[in-house]
This record gives structure tokens, sequence and C-alpha cells, in this order.
């Protein structure tokens, strides 16, 4: 059977003054009710992935390769056709759920707007389907719940409320653009937990765009690490988090602090001027000749791909 | 609300009345004709003009002309400049530039000397002032809108509701428009004021409709009429307070709307 999400060869660049090499040849599947993760630090491309295939990136990207989703090739469709596949067939939830609600409309509408312009339901039968959502979700007293303004709920109701607005047309694939980002221990863990119970009950797959590891190992089936625009491992999540292999990886579990917090040292390469050979190198422990001028493809080993020359 | 916005809705309030029901007001009815060249007195509290009619009357009359006029036209131009600004704010690029090109060139345009021009050659009645007014006042409303739709479109609520699949007209009408109309309120006035002027010196240069009575009309008719030969002030400067106090209340409601308070509310 064929994947629910098939990202073949993305590459994204931004034009400006200088060309920004967001992302490179990524390819990456998620079969139906799945979910993986993309890791890795700020800058590295795992967000401008998540905004291709939602086709959210600004008009001046330069977009190459495929993302196939449910057999349709998405960068191919017009807008007016993606319109149709966002919310009904991909929902995204995003970072900051406060600004995420409009804040002239009550809670109660905004859950209900995907139902009015995707299925043209009346007010009425929306706002009951509505209230039913948020009930599920947790809401004791969801009719009050209702009629109030984002601004009259704490941070954690909206994010629920967002999260149901996102999943009220029952989506295939749920992307979640860094949904911890900001947000304290516990919250993080509410957040880990609504996400894994909504995508458990209802079958929906999880693309999760995060930088924070251990949600990413709670959630995840599979993880794919990236760093300066491209994938550099890739496979089953316990595996790849637990016993990394590629160098990068490594440095990413050893700067968590329950691991010691030992930072990676160097900074993140340029994306307008990427390193030669592997991108990683300049801040590689294990770096040799080799590594400066060749770039290794990724390579199977065992359930994973690397891309490091020491692998397999 | 500010002592300013107080002010200019009690003001305001004060003309619309006198807009609505001058019957119940007016000391005489609109065709009672007396004396000409009365001086004030009690029984004519502003004297009568050159065919007998009641000044005071006819300056009651007059609100509705003025006032219907004004909001009129500023209605038509906030219509044209929002729909100009959310488009261009909202797609940017070619279109943005098109519109915004087209909004320049509209702005350049010298606007009462056109009016004129027009007004000699179209002999205009009311709804032919107001279109005029209307489509050649929406060009600060139409960057006004922009320059906040570029910013409103970027917050997180409009970028989710593009994720849930929203067309962009639904985007405009229901997410971004609520959130310019604290900016598009006092535009709303101001451009009622500025068609409030422009309507008084084109009747007052006669190039308006003359069964239209008017404000400016009656300044016209004082000076073509020898009220100002006659030096019977209280022919001629009842109508110009009137017309500077109204575009002053509505000024005012307008500014009280705008400013610091507004960017607040939307931050």
């Amino acid at each position: 059977m064929s994947p629910l999400l098939d990202i073949r060869s993305l590459s994204v660049t931004f034009r400006g003054e200088q060309a920004v090499r967001a992302v490179e040849d990524v390819s990456f599947s998620l079969a139906e009710g799945e979910v993986a993760a993309l890791v890795g630090e700020s800058g590295c491309g795992k967000s401008v992935v998540a905004h291709a295939v939602a086709g959210l990136l600004p008009p001046g990207a330069a977009v190459s390769g495929a993302v196939l989703f449910q057999g349709r090739d998405l960068l191919a469709l017009a807008e007016r056709e993606m319109e149709a596949v966002r919310g009904a067939g991909i929902g995204v939830v995003f970072q900051n759920p406060s600004l995420a609600l409009n804040p002239l409309h009550t809670v109660g509408r905004q859950v209900a707007e995907p139902l009015r312009v995707h299925r043209g339901e009346k007010k009425e039968q929306a706002f009951a389907a509505a209230c039913r959502a948020l009930a599920a979700l947790g809401f004791a007293d969801a009719p009050g719940l209702m009629r109030l303004y984002p601004s009259q709920c704490s941070g954690g109701m909206n994010q629920r409320v967002v999260t149901a607005a996102s999943t009220i047309l029952d989506p295939p694939l749920l992307i979640a653009d860094e949904p911890t980002k900001g947000l304290d221990r516990d919250r993080v863990a509410d957040v880990a937990g609504e996400l894994g119970r909504l995508v458990a009950e209802r079958g929906t797959a999880l693309l999760l765009i995060t930088h924070d590891i251990p949600v990413a190992l709670a959630l995840a089936d599979r993880v794919a690490v990236m760093y300066a625009g491209e994938i550099v491992e890739t496979g089953p999540a316990r595996e790849v988090l637990g016993d990394p292999a590629h160098p990068y990886t490594r440095g990413l579990v050893a700067s968590l602090p329950e691991n010691g917090f030992v930072p990676i040292p160097g900074a993140s390469p340029s994306p307008v001027d990427p390193p030669a050979g592997c991108r990683f190198h300049p801040r590689c422990s294990f770096c040799v000749d080799r590594c400066r001028t060749e770039r290794p493809a990724l390579a199977a080993a065992g359930r994973r791909l690397v891309r490091c020359r020491r692998c397999p | 609300m500010t002592d300013l916005n107080r002010w200019g809705v009690g003001l305001l309030a004060v003309f619309v009345v006198m807009a609505l029901v001058p019957q119940w007001i007016a000391p005489y009815g609109p065709k009672e004709r007396s004396a000409p060249y009365q001086d004030p007195s009690a029984d004519h509290l502003l004297g009568t003009d050159d065919i007998g009619d009641d000044i005071l009357t006819e300056l009651i009359y007059s609100a509705r002309i003025s006032l219907l006029i004004g909001f009129a036209a500023a209605a038509v131009a906030t219509a044209i400049g929002l729909a100009i600004g959310l488009v261009a704010g909202y797609c940017r690029g070619a279109i943005d530039e098109l519109l915004m090109g087209a909004t320049d060139v509209v702005l350049i345009i010298p606007k009462i000397p056109l009016i004129i021009v027009l007004a000699a050659f179209l002999r205009p009645g009311f709804g032919l002032l107001v279109l005029v007014l209307g489509f050649l006042g929406w060009e600060s409303i139409a960057r006004i809108v922009r320059s906040k739709t570029l910013q409103v479109r970027e917050t997180g609520f409009v970028m989710s509701a593009r994720c849930m699949g929203f067309s962009p007209a639904w985007i405009m009408g229901s997410e971004i428009l609520p959130n310019i109309f604290q900016v598009l309120v006092p535009k709303f006035m101001l451009a009622t004021a500025a068609a409030m002027i422009s309507e008084a010196s084109l009747s007052f240069l006669g190039l308006s409709d003359p069964t239209m009575k008017s404000w400016g009309m009656m300044i016209s008719f004082a000076f073509s009429k020898g009220g100002f030969i006659r030096e019977m002030w209280w022919w001629y400067l009842p109508p110009g307070l009137c017309i500077t106090l109204c575009i002053v209340a509505v000024a005012a409601i307008g500014f009280s709307f705008g400013g610091d308070d507004a960017e607040a509310r939307i931050e």
C-alpha cells in the first residue's frame, strides 16, 4: 500500500539577494496512522518542510521534488484545490495557540468555522458539532466555553480549542509545528498527552515538527533528524534517539539536560553558503579529510538511514 | 469614551435631529413666505431672505442634504477604499502594486478643480454628487486599510485560517475585516467631513443642484441675492457656522476613535 504522505527529494530555496537553501533533497514518508517526528535545531529547515506540505510557503520560494498526499502531488495543485486539502485532508496545529485564534470571534464560532466553510453546514448544526468536539476534549462546560473569547481562556484551554478546530474535519494527517515551543514542562506533558491520545483514538497520522527530543521520543514511531536543510539520520524513534549513529544526533542527544548538557561545539552553518562535503564536518570530532570534500549519501544501516562516512 | 468623543457625539446628534425631523423644530414650514429682507425679530429669529423665507427654517431644513451627502459620499469612498486596500494588502505582489499605483494616481488628481469641471458639464443631482465625491475620496482609506491588512495577515489566526483551507475572500471578510474596523471608523468620519466641505464649496460656487437646499447653497444665495452687500450677517454666518460645527463634530468623533487607543486594542 502506498503511504499517506510521501515526500520525494523535496528542495526549497528562498530567493532574495542571496539564495537561501532551506531544505535540500529531503525524502520522507508517513503511513496512515503513523506518528513521525522531524527533529533538529532552529533553522535546520524542519518547519519549511511542514510549510511545503501544507502549501504555505511564501510566493518567493522555489520548490522542487514532490509531495504526494493520498497519491496526489500537492506541489502541482492550484491554490483553490489546495484550499480543499487544507483543513479537510491536512490539519495544522500551531505553536502559539493564543495567537492562532482570532481575538474578535468567540471560541465556538472558530471551532465551528471549518464545518461551515468546508461542508457548508448551517450555523446551529456546526455549533452543535463544535460543542461535541470540545466536550470530547475534556471540557466539562462546553456550551459555556463556546461563548467565551480567546482572551477569556487560559493558554491550556486555547491549546485544546485550537486542536479541536484543526481536527474537527477529521483530517487523515495532522501536522503539529512546534506544539510545545515556549511551554513549561507540565504544559508540554499536557500537550504531548493530548496529541498522543488524539492520534491513538482517531487513527490520525501525525507529523510532529519539534526540537524537543523527549516529546519526539514519547510520541513518535519514527524520527528524522535534520541538520542544515538535509536529513542526517532517520529510522525508528527509539533506535535513533536511544542509540544515535550520526555524530550530530549523538551531539543532540548528549546536549539534553538529563544526559549531561554537553553542547555541540561551533554554530550551525549558514544556509546561504553551506560547507562543502559533509555539512556537519566543521563541528564533527570524527572529521577526516574525506569529510571535507565528499558529500556522504544516506546509507542504510540496519533499520535506519544515516548520512555519514562512518556508517555502516 | 473620551471628552472629545462625548462632545462630538452630542453636537452631531443635534444636527442629526435637525436633519431627521426638521418639521418638529423649524418655526415655519419650508414653503411659508413673509416679507423679504427682514432683520432678526421675535417672529423671525434670523430674519428672512430675498424671497421672504424664514432663514432659521431654511437653516434647519438644509441640514438634511448636507449630512446626507457627507455620509453617503463617505460610505461610497469607504467601500471602495476597503475593497482595494484589503485585496492589495492580502494578495501583495503584482496585484498590490497595480492597485496602489492606481491609488497614487487618483491621489494626485486635484479634486476640487476636477469636481468643478464635472459639475459644470454634468449638471449634478444628489446621486451624481455622492458618486463623484465618493470616487475621489477613497485613496487614503485604501492606503491605511492596506497597511493594516499587511500587518494583520501575518498574525497567527490568519495563518491558521489559511491552514484550515478557508478561501481568501472568507479570510479577508471574516478574519481580517473585524480586526481593521478600528482604523476604518475614524477614516469614515474624516471622509464624511471632507465630503461635506467639498459639497459646501460646490454649492457655494453654484455648481450643485439649486433645488437641493444645503448650507453651502444658503451661503451661495446670501452672496448672490444681496445678503453680503446688505451686511445681513444673520443670513450668511449661521450656515457657515453650522458647516464648521458639523465638520468639527464629525472629525472629533473620528479622532477619538483613532490613535494609540485603537492600536492598543488591536494588539
